[in-house]
C-alpha cells in the first residue's frame, strides 16, 4: 500500500508538497523537504515490508507514520480546513472520517506484522 | 535497532536526493501563469469562478467572478441554477486562495460530474494570492452574486 501511495507522490513531489501545505501544519519553507522525505520514507518502508527486511522496525515506523497522518487529518477536520486527503495521487475527494478509518486499518495491519514477527 | 534505523534513514535520504536530482526545474514561474490568466480575463469571453467560501469572496475577488463554494448548500444550489450559464460560457477559469488550496480542483471535478466539458476548464493555481501579488484589479462588490442567489 505504501509503495502504491509513494510512487505517484515521488513522480510529482512538488504536487504532493502542495497537498502537505494545505494541512497548514508546517512553515512553507520546510514543507517541500518534508514532503519529499515523507514520500521517500513511504517508498523505503513499502519495499522493506514487502522484502521482509528490518520488518519489526519498518512496522513500528509504519505505525508512527499513520499516527502522524491521523493527527494531521484530525486537526484539519477540527479546524475546518477544506482539502482533499492527498494520500493517493488520484484522490480529490474532500477529507473525511473514512480516511482516518483507513489509516487505523493500516495501523492494525502493521500491528499484525509486529505480532507475527515477535512470534517467530 | 539504531543501526537498522540509520540504514532506513540513509536509504530514505538516498531516494529523496535521487528524486530531487531527477526533477526538472520548473519551466514557468507563477508570475508567467498569472499573466496568461490576465490575458484570458481581458479577452472578456470567459467566466471566472471563485471556489472559496463566500466570506473570502466578499473580501476581494477577481472582478466579474461568481462565487461557487460547493462545500455549502447555497453553493451547490447555485451550481445547478447556473448550469445553463456554465454550459454556454466558452471557457471557465476556476480559482481559490492559491497554490496551497485545492477548492478549485474540487470544483473542477464537480463541474465535470454535472456535464461541463473538462476541455473548457482552466484551473488558475496561483489563485487570489498570485492575482493580488501582480496588483491586478480586485473587486469587493457582491451585488451580482447576491442577485444570482435570489
Amino acid at each position: 500500500m505504501f509503495l502504491y501511495a509513494a510512487v505517484p507522490k515521488l513522480l510529482d513531489w512538488p504536487g504532493f508538497s502542495e497537498a502537505v501545505a494545505r494541512y497548514h501544519m508546517l512553515p512553507d519553507i520546510i514543507t517541500p523537504v518534508f514532503a519529499l522525505l515523507l514520500a521517500s520514507l513511504e517508498l523505503v518502508l513499502g519495499f522493506l515490508l514487502l522484502a521482509g527486511i528490518y520488518t519489526s522496525l519498518s512496522a513500528w515506523l509504519t505505525i508512527g507514520l499513520n499516527v502522524m497522518f491521523i493527527i494531521a487529518m484530525g486537526q484539519a477536520m477540527i479546524r475546518g480546513i477544506d482539502t482533499s486527503c492527498g494520500c493517493f495521487a488520484a484522490s480529490k475527494e474532500p477529507l473525511g472520517f473514512l480516511d482516518i478509518v483507513r489509516d487505523l486499518v493500516f495501523i492494525a495491519m502493521a500491528g499484525l506484522v509486529l505480532w507475527r514477527t515477535n512470534e517467530s | 535497532m539504531y543501526r537498522e534505523l540509520f540504514s532506513v534513514l540513509t536509504l530514505t535520504m538516498m531516494v529523496a536526493l535521487t528524486v530531487f536530482a531527477a526533477t526538472p526545474a520548473k519551466k514557468s514561474a507563477e508570475m508567467e501563469n498569472v499573466e496568461k490568466i490576465l490575458a484570458i480575463f481581458n479577452e472578456g469571453n470567459v467566466l471566472f469562478l471563485d471556489a472559496r467560501p463566500f466570506e473570502q469572496y466578499a473580501e476581494g475577488h477577481i472582478p466579474g467572478s461568481i462565487n461557487l463554494s460547493i462545500h455549502d448548500e447555497a453553493g451547490m444550489d447555485l451550481l445547478f441554477k447556473l448550469k445553463d450559464m456554465l454550459d454556454s460560457a466558452p471557457k471557465l477559469v476556476l480559482y481559490c486562495t492559491g497554490i496551497s488550496c485545492d477548492l478549485s480542483d474540487i470544483l473542477a471535478k464537480k463541474l465535470v460530474e454535472i456535464g461541463i466539458p473538462e476541455t473548457k476548464l482552466i484551473v488558475f493555481k496561483g489563485g487570489m494570492e498570485a492575482w493580488k501579488q501582480a496588483r491586478y484589479p480586485v473587486s469587493t462588490d457582491t451585488g451580482f452574486q447576491k442577485s444570482l442567489q435570489q
